[in-house]
């Protein structure tokens, strides 16, 4: 198998013209062969054309007899006289359509000078003039609607052709098309960080040569993602540690009042740091899809949050069984129910699933967000209450939502927020099972 | 339950840090525990053959030799609870996991009220149960199987069923005791169910939840049964996966 271009065109010209000459033969085989009938049509044409200078060597009123004496070879004779033979072409019908198209594209030759093939009610007839008083009518010649001389010579014209067209599609679609295609496809499927390369283990060295460009810069995409992911998670360890000799320090005051408000303050930091590390975390997980019980994760959310004493209830099945990613799903559902009871009082996860989805609605009854907002709370960093920002304790980086977001998506489904009657918010999360 | 506990545990705390070491030093004092600092992996080594310890508070970042890696060693040849100080949240299904085999962990910047309450509750379960390579293998009853290294539950379709801290380690002593009549107050002990948050909850509203999981009706109970004024008892076969 030659690697470049050229090299395989040329093979495939080679391989054209062994397959025309292999098949050209075994067609010439099939159409000689007797099964087909094609034969009889030359048989009789020849046969007809060497009778007619014979029939005019005999005299007028032998001829009768001449024809009849064949009758039994297979040839039907009669000789009739130029009246007879005028009325007989006045019966012939009009060829079909096709006949005619075949016949303008592919002019009999096979008959003798100056005879005619025609249809009648009776069935075909060819006339040959013998003299001035005399025609020969032979009957019934066959008429297939392609002949001999046709066939051989187009034969090997189609099957040249269609060869070439033929192995030509099959060799851009193996060598370009699908190629293409497949990259494509898995560029927009890639969210960048999947440590799978594409692959393009055929194709010519130009496709081969793109995958490997995409997969080089894919690879530089990564190392990114991941060195600011090593970068950031360092800064948090590294925030962490006086984060703690700073809060046991705290723990040893005196002052009560003092104390309780510098410890909010350590717990808001520590919020941020984990916010940051789980957006983080997104980029970096290689969470594999198992079968998981959702009811039964979303419960324990609920009753962890129950547990710490929110208002949050859990409606739906006792069990259904699901694709996911369980620990990625738990994260995004509790940052849903948390993000609800910030702002409202009273969280419900409803449960249900029909033919091909899950669905999980996270519903609130806190104010709910406007809808000229909705598209714009699911990025990053973006706080839909500006004036808030400061003084709030509960206050995060804004990342709650777009981690959801991404974790649904990466579940192939899709985060909608929809308003909430007679107030509130429902989240809901769909993806297939 | 607390007359198992040895009157002052020794607690070896391995910290690199010049100011949290000593300060939960002294805080594990003042909440009546022997506590010993050793700085790095050597000193840890040094300090282990010197003494027993009932307990070993691990940080994970260390020079040297890094706290994973301690921890490893310090499981294959010994049982003493572990409990790991890290300020990674996703390094916790390691260091719980097979792959590292401490007990507990606890995530920085923690508070000293935490850290007691943890050592008391991994001392409490040493004291329980035997500590062995039995603790840690998976079982199997009624087509369920429970992972207690990586803390999860199957169902019999090999669906993952989530539980809580405490439904877990309340499914887990029952595992452990099928058979037998369990009370409120050992499951207690059992169990995190006693920490599990501001909001405290009975016994009863765990089981009650663990019977939604995995009672095929939760009003009729055929696995975890209620025994009239004793508590109550694991009916199923249970044996190792």
């Amino acid at each position: 198998m030659p690697r470049s271009v050229s090299g395989q065109i040329a093979m495939i010209v080679v391989v054209s013209v062994i397959i025309v000459v292999v098949v050209g033969r075994v067609g010439d085989m099939i159409r000689h062969s007797p099964l087909l009938g094609l034969n009889s049509f030359d048989t009789f044409y020849e046969q007809a054309a060497a009778i007619a200078p014979l029939m005019r060597q005999v005299a007028q009123d032998r001829q009768d007899d001449l024809a009849s004496a064949f009758a039994g070879t297979g040839l039907d004779l009669r000789v009739v006289d130029p009246v007879e033979a005028e009325r007989l072409a006045g019966t012939a019908t009009a060829p079909s359509a096709l006949r005619r198209i075949i016949n303008w594209i592919f002019p009999p030759d096979d008959e003798p000078d100056g005879s005619r093939v025609f249809d009648t009610r009776e069935g075909a007839m060819l006339l040959i003039p013998l003299n001035e008083a005399s025609t020969l009518v032979a009957y019934g010649p066959p008429q297939p609607l392609v002949s001999n001389d046709v066939l051989g010579p187009l034969s090997y014209y189609v099957l040249a052709f269609a060869t070439l067209l033929i192995l030509f599609g099959l060799y851009s679609r193996w060598a370009f098309l699908a190629p293409l295609a497949r990259i494509s496809d898995e560029v927009k499927r890639s969210n960048g960080t999947e440590d799978e390369r594409l692959v393009s283990e055929h194709g010519p060295p130009e496709v081969v040569a793109l995958t490997d460009a995409l997969n080089q810069m894919r690879g530089r995409v990564r190392d990114l993602l991941e060195t600011r992911a090593r970068m950031l998670r360092g800064v948090s360890h590294d925030l962490r540690t006086p984060l703690t000799r700073l809060r046991q320090r705290i723990e040893r005051l005196d002052d009560e009042p003092v104390q309780q408000k510098m410890l909010s303050d350590v717990d808001q930091i520590d919020r941020l740091i984990e916010e940051t590390l789980d957006y983080l975390r997104m980029d970096a997980t290689g969470e594999e899809l198992e079968r998981v019980d959702v009811a039964s994760l979303l419960q324990t959310i609920a009753a962890d949050f129950a547990d710490l004493g929110s208002a949050i209830r859990y409606e739906g099945p006792d069990h259904l069984a699901a694709m996911l990613k369980p620990n990625s799903m738990l994260r995004a559902v509790t940052n849903l129910c948390g993000n609800g009871l910030k702002f409202g009082t009273e969280v419900s996860i409803i449960l249900s699933r029909n033919e091909s989805s899950v669905r999980i609605d996270v519903v609130d009854d806190g104010p709910g967000i406007p809808a000229n907002l909705r598209d714009r709370v699911l990025e990053p960093f973006f706080k839909a209450d500006l004036s808030r920002s400061d003084g709030d304790r509960n206050q995060g980086f804004g990342l709650g939502l777009s981690i959801v977001a991404e974790i649904v998506a990466a579940h192939r489904g899709r985060l909608t927020l929809l308003d909430n009657e007679p107030s509130g918010l429902v989240a809901r999360v769909e993806f297939p099972r | 339950m607390s007359s198992d506990l040895p009157a002052s545990p020794r607690i070896l705390i391995v910290e690199d840090d010049p100011e949290i070491g000593p300060m939960l030093r002294d805080a594990l004092a003042a909440g009546g525990m022997t506590a010993e600092l050793a700085t790095d992996g050597r000193d840890m080594d040094e300090r282990l053959r010197g003494s027993a310890f009932d307990l070993v508070v691990l940080d994970v970042m260390l020079p040297g030799e890094d706290g994973l890696s301690l921890c490893r060693r310090l499981r294959a040849g010994s049982n003493v609870p572990i409990l790991m100080l890290t300020a990674l949240a996703e390094e916790i299904d390691r260091i719980i996991g097979i792959e590292i085999g401490a007990d507990d962990y606890i995530t920085k910047p923690f508070s000293t009220r935490e850290v007691l309450a943890r050592i008391r509750g991994l001392l409490r379960r040493a004291s329980y149960s035997k500590v062995g390579t039995e603790r840690v293998r998976p079982l199997r009853f009624d087509g369920w199987r429970i992972d207690p290294l990586r803390r999860q539950l199957h169902d019999p379709q090999h669906t993952r069923i989530s539980l809580t801290a405490a439904e877990f380690d309340l499914l887990l002593a029952f595992c452990r005791n099928p058979g037998k009549i369990l009370t409120r107050e050992e499951l207690l002990t059992l169990t995190h169910a006693g920490l599990a948050g501001p909001v405290e909850r009975s016994i009863d509203v765990h089981v009650s939840r663990l019977r939604q999981k995995i009672e095929a009706d939760p009003r009729e109970p055929t696995l975890l049964k209620t025994v009239r004024l004793g508590g109550y008892m694991f009916a199923a076969n249970v044996e190792p996966a």
